[in-house]
């Protein structure tokens, strides 16, 4: 995959992110309306063990609006991208033909 | 799925079950990984994430999103699609807050590794049995479909098993439920899929 169209498809996700914060439905998911209908939904954590820094697809100091959400995305779409990169570079790519992979993601 | 759903024992044997799996899909992926994969599936999670934030509205008051598993495995097979959800899903836990620490084992588990690969073996067998024709889009459509029903089946059982709720009831309110829910799973993925086949035909197989 060439370098400029790893940028054009990262954009077309920042788009499909951006469109998706302003449009989503408020409504509950599948499992917390069923934890709703069941009466569990009171079982889920508030909260993790550690504090997610961007907690319900929200930056910090910006509120609930849907521009901090648009911004978290986007936000998340980068962290995605180069977490999964990460993720393969340590684990999967270990012994495998590694000059040809650093070659194409430059 | 949030923390505090689960009971610890069905929380550990799931993170056990994921981490099993996981650790096989990199054996796997290891052996033929090609150069364009790593930066493609960098992208590949990018967008699952991207799609994961839209929810659609469902008929009865509850909303939908993309699980993207089949999808994922069409364009970089299912080993790797494991790996891409995984990544998807542990960014979604520790940045978002998008499902629970304690629980995330289970999500990868009935997300990455359970929908996935239920949904792709569908795809792979209805791909293989119709008629090319119609035999592609039927096969992506119900396969998607079949994902999302099948991940929320086991996640059902795991709630059953935790005593959260009664077993054969969340089951069936689950699979039905999320019986609706796969029905935008499948329009996602097919509308993904063409669009891939006509811009980029060498990505589908």
């Amino acid at each position: 995959m060439k370098f400029k169209s790893i940028i054009i498809s990262l954009l077309i996700c920042a788009i499909v992110g951006a469109l998706a914060a302003a449009f989503a439905s408020s409504y509950p998911d599948g499992l917390e309306w069923i934890a709703a209908k069941m009466g569990f939904e009171g079982r889920a954590a508030e909260s993790n063990i550690v504090n997610s820094p961007m907690s319900d697809y929200a930056v910090p100091k910006m509120g609930g609006g849907t521009l901090s959400t648009v911004t978290a995305g986007i936000l998340g779409i980068v962290f995605v991208f180069s977490g999964t990169i990460f993720f393969c570079r340590v684990f999967v790519r270990r012994n495998c033909r590694s000059e040809a992979i650093q070659k194409s993601v430059g | 799925m949030p923390d505090g759903f689960l009971s610890i024992p069905v929380s550990a044997a799931s993170a056990a079950a994921s981490f099993g799996g996981l650790a096989i899909a990199i054996r796997k992926v290891q052996k033929k990984l090609q150069d364009r994969l790593i930066p493609l599936m960098g992208v590949l999670a990018a967008f699952i994430f991207a799609a994961q934030m839209f929810n659609f509205p469902v008929a009865g008051g509850t909303s939908g999103h993309l699980l993207g598993g089949v999808l994922t495995a069409i364009v970089v097979g299912p080993w790797a699609a494991t790996i891409v959800l995984t990544c998807v899903l542990i960014v979604q836990c520790l940045l978002f807050q998008d499902g629970g620490l304690i629980a995330l084992g289970a999500n990868i588990l009935n997300m990455a590794i359970i929908g996935t690969w239920g949904g792709w073996l569908l795809y792979a067998a209805l791909k293989r049995l119709l008629p090319q024709r119609i035999g592609m889009p039927a096969a992506v459509f119900l396969g998607a479909w079949f994902s999302v029903v099948i991940a929320a089946s086991a996640a059902a059982l795991e709630l059953g098993f935790s005593g959260t709720a009664q077993l054969a009831t969340v089951f069936i309110a689950m699979a039905s439920v999320h019986a609706i829910i796969g029905v935008g799973e499948g329009i996602i993925t097919l509308l993904v899929v063409s669009f891939l086949k006509r811009v980029k035909p060498e990505l589908i197989s």
